[in-house]
């Protein structure tokens, strides 16, 4: 083959396009390694577990399961507060810290490093930290809330049922929230100073400004923002799983840290892999979501 | 009268602004404060009640014993193994694919592109069960390339996109020239676009060792015994044991943050492009 391009170099670039053949090996691994194992799970999630760890196809049973079984519900709601409350609070710190670094406050750019500076460990870092902070015992949030009188003794946070998901929720907002405050500071240096100008012109106040002026400018970054972070939240996993490992029972469980434990703790595939599918469904979703929002913006 | 209210208003905007930049810092520093302060502390000290804020007696040794104490020299060479040979294969196939979708004329093309785009939704944990019964009938659990090969579900496509969008930056007319100068489109690229993307492509390779070096989910699944643990697995293996050496816990998750930190700070410009193309994952 090779040979008989390179005596005839001008037939083969007519015939087979250079930068197809360029994109070939890319997207070849892609499928090896995203396509095919998706097709393998669904039809994994079709199959029964049996005692000995192996799979037998048997229709919905699984789905079946999932519906009937009230932990699943349990799971999904934890799933959705998670996800719902970590972005609430990136949305409201990130635009807070943006608002507060587009001021002109002095040492801007410093303010600017600090607050970056949560997002720079490694979100299994975060999570050993702030399960070192919420120590029942020794964690010196509880001093520090204790010193404070906001609780009157301390609180084992990450193994109380009722404090829990709120704990981590905590954790995920401090180290995403950065994130949105860079895209939200992005947008608010390309609002057009004019605007702005007009604005106090015509005897605007502040807050005015800000709704008349900088939301409408933000509108699209805030929206592809919500949408990414949404798709971050729903599937993250190292931060739940080293913080609580969906304990205590199921009262942090999410849908990742559901599959990972099915899959590698009770090693029943076929369940896991149902679970996944519903998972990849609901993401499926939001993606769909995202690429509205994010083709409208480039329109 | 009027003025006096409005300097007033201003002063009060001003105390405000400073105080809501005090609170943001004091938010962001508190826990990297504890994890510096706790990692300097001998172990008795750790369980001081008060807990000292500054460590009565300022001891390294946490930062020598935890090399000790777990096979932490093993488990950063993992990481490093594995956030190499992946970075390296990932942006070597980019490459490739990024220059043909920057210059493609072939039909399809955009269908392949959104295709690469949609994957970076993609939930790595749908992969897992697949991977893993994949991957002990080759008996690859527990191995590199196992490990290699699921890094490149993430890796891949965010490459792609990143040096795409960096080769987009080059005109046209360079290949063209370079291609009349007797260059064949392989050399035109070789020797014409990716000297000229070398900063995109420094870039792309520092971010694709950034999330690898991260990564934990799939580091967690796939390898089975503590030779083969990456730097994030080999941590948390300390976290739920009966006895937690938190100082040195602290210690090593600095140690292990050190070259996150790093790449973060020298990603800094492009990271607003990192994060909208998925290379940062949330």
């Amino acid at each position: 083959m090779v040979t008989l391009y390179r005596n005839k170099k001008d037939f083969s670039w007519k015939h087979i396009d250079f930068s197809f053949i360029l994109v070939i090996p890319a997207i070849s691994i892609l499928l090896l390694v995203l396509v095919l194992p998706l097709f393998n799970v669904i039809y994994l999630s079709f199959c029964r577990d049996t005692a000995q760890g192996d799979t037998i196809f048997s229709g919905l049973v699984n789905y079946a399961m999932l519906i009937h079984d009230p932990a699943f519900l349990v799971v999904l709601k934890n799933t959705f507060i998670f996800t719902f409350c970590s972005v609430l609070f990136h949305f409201l710190l990130g635009l807070s810290a943006a608002l507060l670094l587009n001021t002109d406050i002095r040492a801007r750019k410093l303010l600017r490093a600090v607050a970056l500076i949560p997002w720079m460990f490694p979100s299994v870092v975060v999570a050993i930290t702030w399960a070192w902070m919420y120590h029942g015992q020794f964690g010196v949030l509880n001093f520090i809330l204790n010193r404070l009188q906001i609780i009157p003794s301390f609180v084992p946070w990450l193994s109380e049922k009722r404090t829990a998901l709120a704990a981590v929720i905590v954790a995920s907002s401090w180290r995403g929230f950065p994130i949105l405050m860079m895209m939200f500071l992005a947008g608010l240096q390309s609002v057009p100073k004019e605007q702005y100008e007009a604005a106090s012109v015509d005897g605007a106040t502040g807050l005015q400004q800000f709704r008349f002026v900088t939301l409408p400018n933000l509108k699209p970054i805030i929206a592809i923002a919500l949408a990414l972070d949404t798709i971050w939240m729903f599937r993250y996993f190292d931060l739940v799983q080293v913080m609580t490992a969906g304990g205590p029972g199921i009262a942090t469980e999410v849908l990742v840290t559901r599959i990972y434990k099915v899959s590698f703790h009770y090693f029943k595939f076929g369940e896991a892999s149902a679970v996944a599918v519903i998972m990849f469904l609901i993401l499926l979703f939001f993606t769909l979501i995202y690429y509205r929002v994010a083709l409208k913006k480039t329109r | 009268m009027g003025t006096l209210g409005f300097t007033k208003r201003k002063v009060y905007f001003a105390l405000s602004i400073y105080a809501a930049a005090a609170i943001l810092v004091l938010f962001c520093l508190l826990p990297v404060a504890w994890m510096l302060s706790t990692s300097f502390k001998t172990y008795s000290e750790t369980f001081a009640t008060p807990p000292h804020w500054i460590p009565r007696a300022l001891t390294f040794e946490p930062y020598m014993n935890m090399w000790r104490i777990q096979p932490f020299v093993r488990y950063f060479m993992n990481s490093v193994i594995v956030a190499t040979a992946t970075t390296l294969l990932a942006v070597l196939f980019a490459a490739l694919a990024g220059y043909g979708f920057s210059r493609c004329t072939f039909k399809g093309a955009n269908m392949l592109l959104v295709f690469t785009l949609v994957t970076q939704m993609f939930p790595s944990i749908v992969l897992i069960v697949p991977y893993f019964i994949v991957m002990s009938r080759f008996g690859l659990i527990n191995s590199y390339p196992s490990l290699i090969i699921a890094y490149m579900s993430f890796s891949l496509p965010f490459c792609i996109w990143m040096l795409k969008g960096f080769f987009d930056t080059i005109p046209r007319e360079l290949d063209e020239a370079a291609m009349i100068d007797g260059c064949s489109r392989l050399k035109a690229f070789l020797w014409v676009i990716v000297p000229l993307s070398l900063p995109g492509i420094f870039a792309t390779i520092l971010f694709s060792f950034l999330v690898a070096w991260t990564e934990f989910l799939f580091a967690l699944c796939l390898t089975m015994t503590p030779d083969m643990a990456t730097v994030t697995v080999g941590i948390t293996s300390l976290v739920g044991q009966y006895r937690v050496y938190w100082n040195e816990l602290m210690a090593a998750s600095i140690v292990a943050s050190i070259p996150t930190i790093c790449l973060c700070i020298f990603l800094e410009k492009y990271l607003i492009r990192g994060l909208t193309l998925g290379a940062v994952k949330g």
